[in-house]
């Protein structure tokens, strides 16, 4: 049995006859990062309430930090919700501390915590500042930093990147990367592949309230089909007959080709195999497989375009 | 890292989230400018009256034209010794309030002005006739031209008209004014007139001048006297009537409390709930923690605003006192400041404030803006304004039927039986209504609860009357 911190099996949430989240089944290990990726709709918001108990599951098990109910252990868990909103009349200090005493922390620790975390990610002038007082982006970075006051051996956050601008982007994964080494494990949802796919060990992918991948990073990139982009004279159906090439389709470049490729297929082995039949070759280029096409390929094409538009 | 247990017990985050509501909600400037409001009110209650009387109605000049020889004289002599008498109560007052001080610290004493003084015709005016000096004087009358008291400019109040056949007709006398509100003179003149005509009478029918005097003098005093108080001490005095009308003012002072207590909880849990920060709250506390929090907090701020209001309350009071023993403001003290009338308060104010604060924050959990939740509270306030309604009928009659009645509804219960106190209700009413409000109370506050557990998540649009039902059964 690995160290998990949280373990969900046959999670369920119906709404009427709607179904939120089917039947997902979901591990993080202790100590990851996990991405949870998903297009709007897809059920991260639901699933992330289920696990906090805010939202009873119509079905299925919940195990967070080896207990059935997130509300048992709230004060070892750091969350911050999807849409942000502060106390407008408190002061940021005092509200990071309010909330870190609502963890449990004792009031003296928690208002030393609050300074501190100011003072870390630069907003230690503004300690004093009432919230409806502060920029959008940093009230965001309060609400988050009063979310990780109580030092939480697990955090989850619900798009943290939506609404913050690049130099609020960065301090956010900072935060991220700061928890992570501090040995928290994380689980944060967004819409940005290149966010996850530079900050997280693991990925879930949910698309219509259904799992639809669940790895580490490598995982993801194995488990993608390979592609070529080829640029030929020949005819896409001689393409086709090639051992090895499981799809054609026209590339972005005229008469250019897109090749999807089985498995045990070498991409150079396809380019020999093309200029052997006689075939010109005036380009050729093997396809990095990113987080964008193994969303491409599991979500769908357009409800990936949709959330990447 | 953290341990297994969280640390702390229920009360530990019911009284930090009570301490948040009270922190935010005493801090705002309404509340502040609230609690200097309703001295500030009260002192000017008492203050503007008399300064009213005192010092803002100027001395008022008029004229008498006399054609009867000798009731000028009369009405003359009675208007001044009505006068003396008020310098001499001012004097009195004075001599009260300066009693106690020593005598080089004393301020001097100040004749009052005097309200009305009569004044020569002007000097140039001149007409043969009565008529024609009505005609003449009709310009200062209405203000047209000003008359001329020690070298200033002043205005002419009125003209008083007395014709030669006064004494026969008993009719035909003037008062020439454009002021119909200030009476006092024209009230004065008729009275000297009345006591001068009736004494001739008399005397002209044979009786003996001292003994009109005497019969004219007789003053009968009716006492009221009430069956319930002790023997011997069944006289009413004015602050047993004051007595049984301030728990009026005890029903209107709940009303705006609960009112505007209420009015916080459903703005802040109205707004925790829109900017979605109860989520976080409830990733941290439990609902019934945090709504506990609420009910407590905001009782603090309700119990704030009352003390406060108490306290600047007896202040301005005892700094009003005037000299005389039945003074407004000395009754009004020592009737209201009793441990009955405090301690019922409280009391009545605890259970109007749980009964009604259960509505309000299941309202607020039921709501995602404020407009939404006005629509809830319209008929709320309707079915609130009851007890407003019928506070100046209760005192009339406070164990008559509809009182009993409207005890025993338990969502009026504490208005009207804090209505009834000074009449002493029956042992039975007080206990039974009271136990009767305890258990609505409760079974509010369950229900509630149960709302609140559910509805505080949701989005959207508030629920229909169905799903209210589920969500109390679900919520369970």
């Amino acid at each position: 049995m690995t160290d998990s911190v949280l373990r969900l099996r046959g999670l369920r949430k119906r709404y009427g006859d709607f179904v939120a989240v089917d039947d997902l089944d979901l591990d993080v290990p202790r100590g990851c990062v996990l991405g949870f990726l998903g297009p709007n709709g897809a059920g991260k918001t639901t699933t992330i309430r289920m696990i906090l108990g805010i939202y009873e599951p119509s079905g299925g098990t919940i195990e967070v930090l080896g207990t059935p109910s997130a509300l048992d252990v709230r004060h070892r868990i750091g969350y911050l919700p999807e849409e942000k909103g502060l106390y407008k009349k408190m002061k940021a200090r005092d509200l990071i501390a309010y909330f870190a005493e609502l963890k449990g922390m004792k009031s003296k620790d928690a208002r030393q915590r609050a300074i501190e975390l100011l003072d870390r990610y630069g907003l230690g002038e503004f300690k004093e500042r009432k919230c409806d007082a502060l920029s959008k982006g940093m009230g965001q970075k309060v609400q988050v930093l009063a979310s990780i006051a109580h030092r939480p051996e697990f955090v989850i956050l619900d798009e943290p990147f939506s609404g913050l601008d690049p130099v609020n982007q960065q301090v956010m994964e900072q935060v991220i990367a700061d928890l992570s080494k501090d040995g928290s494990t994380i689980v944060f949802s967004t819409h940005d592949l290149e966010k996850a796919e530079h900050l997280c060990d693991r990925i879930a992918m949910l698309a219509r309230g259904k799992k639809v991948f669940d790895g580490t990073l490598q995982e993801a990139f194995a488990a993608l089909p390979k592609r070529i982009v080829i640029g030929t004279s020949a005819e896409s159906a001689a393409l086709q007959a090639l051992s090895g090439v499981t799809s054609v389709a026209r590339g972005r470049v005229d008469g250019t080709y897109e090749l999807g490729l089985s498995q045990d297929a070498s991409p150079d082995g396809i380019l020999t195999a093309c200029i052997r039949a006689g075939h010109e070759v005036r380009s050729f280029d093997k396809r990095e497989p990113g987080l964008r096409e193994l969303f491409f390929d599991r979500v769908g094409a357009k409800d990936a375009a949709e959330m990447l538009a | 890292m953290s341990t297994d247990k969280r640390a702390g017990s229920f009360w530990k985050y019911v009284w930090l989230v009570a301490g948040r509501e009270y922190g935010e909600n005493v801090r705002t400037k309404g509340f502040i400018i609230g609690l200097l409001f309703f001295p500030l009110m009260l002192w000017a209650g008492i203050r503007v009256p008399r300064f009213l009387a005192d010092k803002a109605t100027p001395t008022r000049y008029y004229c008498v034209v006399d054609r009867s020889k000798d009731l000028g004289e009369i009405v003359r002599s009675h208007l001044k010794s009505e006068a003396t008498k008020r310098i001499d109560l001012a004097k009195a007052e004075w001599f009260e309030k300066t009693r106690s001080q020593p005598e080089d610290k004393r301020k001097p004493f100040v004749e009052p002005k005097a309200r009305f003084v009569e004044v020569p015709v002007p000097s140039g005016v001149v007409a043969d006739d009565t008529e024609g000096l009505k005609t003449a004087l009709k310009p200062y009358l209405v203000g047209e031209k000003k008359i001329v008291v020690d070298g200033k400019d002043a205005e002419l109040f009125a003209l008083v008209v007395l014709p030669e056949d006064l004494a026969k007709r008993k009719k035909g006398a003037e008062f020439w004014t454009i002021n119909l509100a200030d009476s006092d003179l024209k009230e004065g003149v008729e009275r000297s007139l009345e006591d001068e005509l009736r004494r001739r009478e008399f005397v002209s029918a044979g009786m003996l001048p001292d003994e009109v005097k005497r019969i004219a003098e007789i003053r009968v005093k009716v006492e009221s006297k009430n069956p319930k108080k002790k023997e011997g001490d069944e006289k009413v005095s004015t602050a047993d009537v004051v007595r049984q009308w301030a728990p009026a003012g005890f029903v209107y002072l709940l009303f705006i409390g609960i009112m505007t207590v209420a009015q916080m909880l459903l703005n802040n849990t109205v707004e925790e709930k829109s900017n979605r920060i109860v989520e976080v709250l409830l990733s941290s506390v439990t609902s019934t923690e945090l709504m506990t929090g609420k009910l407590v907090g905001i009782a603090g701020v309700g119990f704030t605003m009352f003390l406060s209001w108490f306290t600047t309350g007896a202040l301005v009071l005892r700094l009003s006192f005037g000299p005389e023993v039945d003074d407004i403001a000395r009754m009004i003290f020592t009737v209201i400041f009793t441990p009955q009338f405090i301690g019922a308060f409280a009391v009545y104010f605890t259970m109007a404030y749980l009964l009604y604060a259960s509505v309000f924050l299941a309202i607020g959990a039921l709501c995602n803006t404020l407009k939404d939740a006005q629509n809830f509270m319209g008929p709320v306030v309707m079915v609130m304004m009851v007890p407003v309604l019928t506070m100046m009928f209760i005192p009339k009659d406070p164990n008559g039927t509809l009182a009993t009645v409207l005890s025993w509804v338990p969502i009026y219960s504490p208005f009207i039986m804090l209505n009834r106190i000074a009449a002493d209700p029956p042992m039975f009413d007080v206990i039974g209504t009271g136990a009767l409000t305890i258990v609505t109370t409760a079974l509010l506050l369950i229900l509630a609860g149960r709302i609140f557990r559910v509805g505080i998540l949701r989005t959207g649009q508030p629920p229909k009357i169905v799903e209210l039902f589920r969500w109390m059964k679900q919520g369970a």
